[in-house]
């Protein structure tokens, strides 16, 4: 127990995920924020896609939250693994620092075959605002829900919901972007018509 | 009330220390007979928290049944004010169609009733050793491969899909999967109230007849469907759950010894799990009782597994030279890691352990949060209807962590070194 490495709070796969999902946005969008709301959500899209994240989520009012990629953000944090870049207290913004390759070659086997997930996850969606993601989570949640109770659901039908929940919050034309955009990430399964 | 037919009538009942008596029917008592489910009476709710608080010795089995009899109290409660509502809303999910209200009675009862059925032994601290790291996944097997054909026969068809969709916390089941996990779930309603009682503390009590009085059921405006909410005036016995939940956890769950223990049976359970449990069923055929006799015959053996059995058997336990308090933050959490490093460095001979207990008390999100990720609203529903937010009404919610993480440095050695190891400490506590 004697030979303490520099992971000392971050030595697992979940953080690992972390860390290559920070390095995916340095390089997919350097000059955006990373903020708290952002890591939780890109979180989420990229284990939706299906790497192999070890964290729960919990669908709760907003869309989805993990308790575990909080921590976790802490423990980077703690570790050098990643730091807060951002020059105001009330916003973070998240970028590598000293020990991240030290985590990612440890976990290399595991996280690099989901590297594509990443960069799909983090390509599409990085550059979204956290208002942006709020809708984007919502969008993906209703989907996700109909889907459940009633199969494949059609864009109408998600967008109709998402607008009896969000009323005016947000504009149809936003609405409908983002929701092209979650189909062509492949978050949404699509109704193929003809 | 509103029972499924036949043998679903509470004949049956037992005492329970907690809740008085819980009544059930002959049906739930076939499940209740099951060995899946007997098991849980060796499966200690608090794993070894009895070195601290010897009277910490209860299980799995009665916790469950408690459950179960507080959720069905809310349900009933729920049902008397909201019955038309509920029938629409749960009459969305197919499986309940027909007798919307009796089914999902039954249900809940149910799920309440399973779901810690899947615990391994020594619950939590045991979870490392099985197969997926989850209890819940072996929950979900003993639900959907074990039970499945006693639940679909003795209650209604389609009994045990339902109850896994509800243990995967399925939207579409709404509020009844938020009554048995949630903020004002019941899981935690009971086990807060039987720990402190089999501990012998006060600090998780709350007015449970009052918080079961107090909920309602409000439309959610963002989803439409129904959801759990306070009455105006029931917000203060919200309130003393969560401080019960703050105060077990920073006082009991969390103490320094559970910890040190929990580290020793993770550690012994990861290892003699690899070779144990190949299968989700073979973590049925064990307990605390036939796990604890694999502890004391390997503490006798020389062995990969020695060190940590006769830590346990021996009861020979690390000393906490550092901790952080409560709420370590990011400084807080970056000195620990200094110290340890120091410490290493200066005292070879000593073995040292971190242990970082991480843990989230609330989800709701509070006024003046700044780029929270919000998770979960809350509601009061007002005596005219309106909903207001209860986090952001109440002057005590904002002022209790969301999170506790309490990091601690453990020591062993000879005794006359550890005198050294915490002398250093307090000069590095100083200047760090």
């Amino acid at each position: 127990m004697n030979t303490r490495s520099e992971l000392v709070y971050s030595n697992d796969l979940c953080s690992a995920f972390l860390t290559a999902i920070v390095k995916a946005f340095e390089v997919l969008h350097p000059s955006t924020y990373l903020g708290r709301t952002a890591i939780q959500k890109l979180t989420y899209f990229t284990k939706v896609l299906g790497a192999p994240i070890p964290c729960s989520f919990g669908i709760y009012t907003y869309g989805p939250y993990s308790d575990k990629v909080t921590f976790s953000v802490e423990s980077l944090l703690a570790d050098d693994v990643i730091e807060d870049r951002s020059q105001n207290p009330k916003y973070s913004n998240y970028r590598l620092a000293r020990n991240a390759a030290a985590i990612l070659s440890r976990f290399a086997n595991d996280v690099n075959p989901y590297e594509g997930h990443i960069n799909r996850a983090v390509g599409a969606l990085g550059a979204f605002s956290p208002s942006d993601l709020e809708l984007i989570a919502t969008l993906h949640f209703i989907a996700k829900r109909q889907a459940q109770i009633k199969g494949t659901p059609s864009k109408a039908s998600v967008c109709q919901e998402f607008k009896s929940i969000k009323m005016d919050k947000f504009k149809d034309s936003d609405i409908s972007t983002w929701y092209d955009a979650l189909a062509q990430a492949g978050l949404i399964e699509q109704v193929h018509h003809g | 009330m509103y029972y499924l037919a036949g043998d679903n009538q509470p004949t049956q009942r037992v005492r329970c220390p907690v809740h008085g008596f819980i009544r059930y029917s002959r049906n739930e008592r076939k499940i209740i007979d099951h060995p899946v489910f007997q098991r849980l009476r060796h499966v200690r709710q608090l794993a070894m928290e009895y070195f601290v608080y010897p009277g910490a010795v209860h299980t799995r089995f009665e916790h469950s049944l408690g459950v179960m009899e507080l959720a069905t109290q809310v349900f009933d409660h729920l049902v008397q004010y909201h019955h038309p509502e509920m029938e629409k809303d749960l009459g969305q999910v197919p499986e309940l169609s027909d007798k919307p209200i009796a089914k999902a009675r039954q249900l809940v009862r149910l799920l309440a009733l399973l779901h810690d059925v899947g615990h391994p032994a020594f619950a939590h601290a045991g979870e490392k050793g099985i197969p997926g790291k989850d209890h819940e996944k072996v929950s979900i097997h003993v639900i959907a491969k074990v039970l499945n054909g006693l639940l679909d026969e003795q209650f209604f068809p389609g009994t045990s899909a339902v109850l896994v969709r509800l243990m995967e916390k399925s939207p579409e089941l709404a509020f009844l999967a938020q009554l048995v996990s949630g903020e004002v779930d019941v899981d935690r309603a009971d086990y807060l109230l039987r720990d402190s009682l089999h501990c012998g503390v006060s600090y998780g009590l709350y007015d449970s007849a009052k918080l079961v009085e107090s909920l309602t059921l409000v439309e959610d405006p963002d989803s439409g469907r129904l959801q759990l909410a306070f009455d105006r005036g029931g917000e203060h016995t919200f309130e003393a759950l969560i401080l019960a939940r703050y105060q077990m956890n920073t006082q009991v769950y969390f103490h320094k010894i559970r910890r040190i223990y929990d580290h020793y049976l993770e550690e012994y359970c990861s290892s003699w799990g690899a070779e144990n449990y190949k299968s989700l069923d073979d973590v049925l055929q064990h307990d605390d009782m036939s796990v604890m006799m694999e502890i004391r015959k390997d503490a006798k053996v020389d062995g990969p597994r020695q060190k940590w059995a006769k830590r346990i058997t021996e009861r020979r336990h690390h000393r906490v030279v550092h901790e952080t308090g409560d709420n370590a933050d990011h400084a807080k959490l970056q000195r620990a890691k200094r110290i340890l490093t120091r410490l290493e460095e200066s005292f070879p001979s000593v073995d040292f352990y971190l242990d970082d207990s991480p843990v989230s008390i609330y989800k709701l999100s509070i006024p003046g949060e700044q780029e929270a990720p919000q998770v979960q609203h809350l509601y009061i529903k007002e005596r005219n209807g309106n909903l207001t937010l209860l986090a952001h009404e109440s002057a005590i919610i904002s002022k209790i962590p969301k999170r506790v993480r309490t990091v601690r440095i453990f020591a062993d050695g000879e005794e006359s070194t550890l005198k050294d190891v915490r002398e250093n400490v307090k000069g590095m506590e100083k200047t760090l």
